[in-house]
């Protein structure tokens, strides 16, 4: 299954737990595509391709190569056992050669890859798990639970990413490595597309030459697609600058056709597919945004209210806040958000949105009082964010630059509410969109 | 004098026969310091205790508009003093002023932010009685 069928901007999530996967089997609609983490099949492999093959949407596997670049303390357990997280140790042992040796015990780098055998074994052993690991599970499953095992025929993904390491301001050597990575995937020539991950810091999106010479590098290296991830960079807060450069580097890399993908993003990136980007991925009602470290995600983050017109999500007491004006369901639907979830829960009532925040009393270890979300509310403003980031990428698809105009009626009227810097955004992506889209 | 310390001589000065007072109330993820129901009058009183930063007390403050029919900041008298009313006036943020005694220096506003479901959602709090899980700070 490809992801060429899906009209651009495509809206891909991220499986960060199996604890979402309800979300996704009760809103198939509400998405175009999935990007599951290599380390999360290694820890729930039949529960990762029993998800998968039920939901019958295209999905990449994302290798996590990176994850061994970095210090090796990043890949400890916390656990009493020590050593490496399990799902790591898994994947090392399946990507073999360089990651083996040495994943664990340092940071590996472009040092490690002394011959071409170590860069080509690697490409070879990264692609091949990501287009055959579920065949191996498939087979597992058939002998203990034969059942489930016909969903699993032929489950595959859309295509493979080539091994990537993170890149840092300095470039080299270690955009050589992961361009001499890709072009060694590339010429496997499986059948699936070959992808690019750009893992980047984000101090490169503020350096024009930076991003070209990079985008230079890839674009020659055979790909099909690209995604890029600056570490850590919110688009919120990327300024003037973030955007433009954004927007160069897109276009960059999209010439000759090629698909481009934010790894991280919402809706700035949805925005940019009117100059060549195909997509973006997040997860549920988080990861708009992703720092290298921690490899694994960490807690999930407390559930907010997603708000349409700002881009960004809020606490209910400040939605309430923003919208005294807002009466009747009638005003909030056209106000703020319409979906299926909030017409249900507010029933005509806005006062109804506490639903969303609503939370229920523990203690912390030391006994004090503290207040944690319901599961309804966490429930509800999952589901609302599901639906609010397709009407949102629908409006795009249907009228980009109505989409682009809403931002700056949404900055006029919120800014005296909020303040500037809450909004600020809106007025940059408005103003950069709009001189990038007169500008060819 | 410490914002406990605060919050404390305000809950006594709010204290009246029937009424319900009660110190960090949860609501929605924000906690009000102090907060009074008058059953009779149907009154529903939020207060943001303070040390020195009246601003970030009128940010806090903000969100218990959302409930409350008036809404103050209490702040020792030497902090007081720096408070630009103007300001507090606009918002409908009314100032209690600490020392020995607790006083209203500047009276509440009209509350445009008020909903009555979260009204209610408070009222109900202050009648079930104080949170579990360590009671009153």
């Amino acid at each position: 299954m490809s992801f060429a069928a899906a009209q651009a901007p495509q809206n891909l999530y991220r499986l960060g737990t199996h604890a979402e996967a309800e979300y996704y089997r009760h809103l198939k609609s509400a998405y175009d595509g999935m990007i599951v983490n290599a380390n999360l099949v290694e820890a729930t492999p039949k529960a990762t391709a029993s998800f998968l093959a039920t939901q019958g949407k295209p999905f990449l596997l994302d290798p996590m190569t990176y994850a061994f670049g970095l210090s090796p303390a990043v890949l400890h357990s916390n656990s009493k056992r020590g050593g490496m997280k399990r799902s790591f140790a898994a994947l090392a042992e399946r990507y073999g050669g360089v990651i083996l040796k040495l994943a664990g015990k340092e940071a590996i780098g472009p040092d490690a890859f002394q011959r071409d055998s170590d860069v080509s074994d690697l490409a070879k052993a990264v692609i091949s798990y990501q287009l055959h690991r579920f065949d191996d599970i498939a087979n597992e499953m058939k002998d203990a639970a034969p059942e489930a095992f016909g969903g699993l025929t032929g489950l595959s993904p859309a295509g493979a990413i080539a091994p990537y390491f993170h890149i840092d301001e300095v470039i080299e050597p270690a955009l050589s490595l992961n361009t001499r990575l890709l072009r060694a995937a590339v010429s496997l020539q499986p059948e699936q597309p070959i992808y690019a991950m750009l893992c980047l810091s984000s101090g490169i999106l503020f350096a024009a030459n930076l991003l070209d010479t990079i985008a230079g590098a890839y674009v020659t290296a055979g790909a099909t697609g690209f995604m890029f991830w600056f570490d850590d960079a919110t688009e919120r807060t990327i300024g003037t600058l973030g955007v433009q450069n954004l927007v160069r580097f897109v276009r960059a890399l999209s010439q000759n056709g090629h698909s481009v993908y934010n790894a991280y993003g919402g809706c700035l990136s949805a925005l940019l597919s009117r100059f060549g980007l195909c997509g973006f991925s997040h997860g549920l009602g988080y990861g708009e945004r992703r720092s290298i470290v921690p490899v694994t995600g960490g807690s999930v983050p407390p559930p907010k209210y997603y708000v349409p017109p700002l881009c960004e999500r809020y606490n209910v007491t400040t939605v309430l806040l923003i919208a005294p004006s807002v009466q009747s369901g009638i005003d909030f639907h056209a106000e703020i958000c319409g979906c299926a979830v909030c017409r249900r829960v507010l029933a005509g009532n806005p006062d109804r949105l506490v639903e969303f925040g609503r939370t229920r009393d523990m203690s912390d270890k030391n006994g004090r009082p503290i207040s944690v979300p319901t599961a309804e509310s966490i429930k509800l403003c999952r589901l609302h964010y599901m639906l609010a980031k397709r009407d949102e990428v629908n409006r795009i698809r249907a009228n980009w630059s109505s989409a682009v105009e809403s931002l700056a009626v949404a900055y006029e009227k919120y800014v005296d509410v909020l303040g500037k810097p809450e909004v600020a955004h809106l007025d940059v992506w408005h103003r950069e969109l709009t001189a990038a889209n007169r500008k060819p | 004098m410490t914002e406990i310390e605060i919050e404390e001589a305000v809950a006594e000065f709010l204290s009246r026969p029937g009424c319900l007072v009660e110190r960090q109330v949860a609501f929605l993820r924000k906690v009000a310091d102090v907060c009074s129901y008058d059953p009779v009058c149907d009154t529903l009183l939020a207060v943001e205790a303070k040390r020195e930063d009246w601003r970030r007390g009128m940010q806090q403050a903000r969100y218990y508009q959302l409930f409350a029919d008036a809404v103050y900041i209490a702040l020792p008298e030497c902090r007081a003093l720096r408070v630009r009313t103007p300001q507090l006036e606009e918002t409908g943020i009314g100032l209690l002023v600490v020392n020995s005694t607790v006083s209203v220096s500047v009276e509440h506003g009209h509350n445009p932010f008020r909903r009555d479901l979260c009204r209610e959602m408070v009222i109900e709090r202050l009648r079930s009685g104080p949170r579990s899980g360590g009671g009153n700070r």
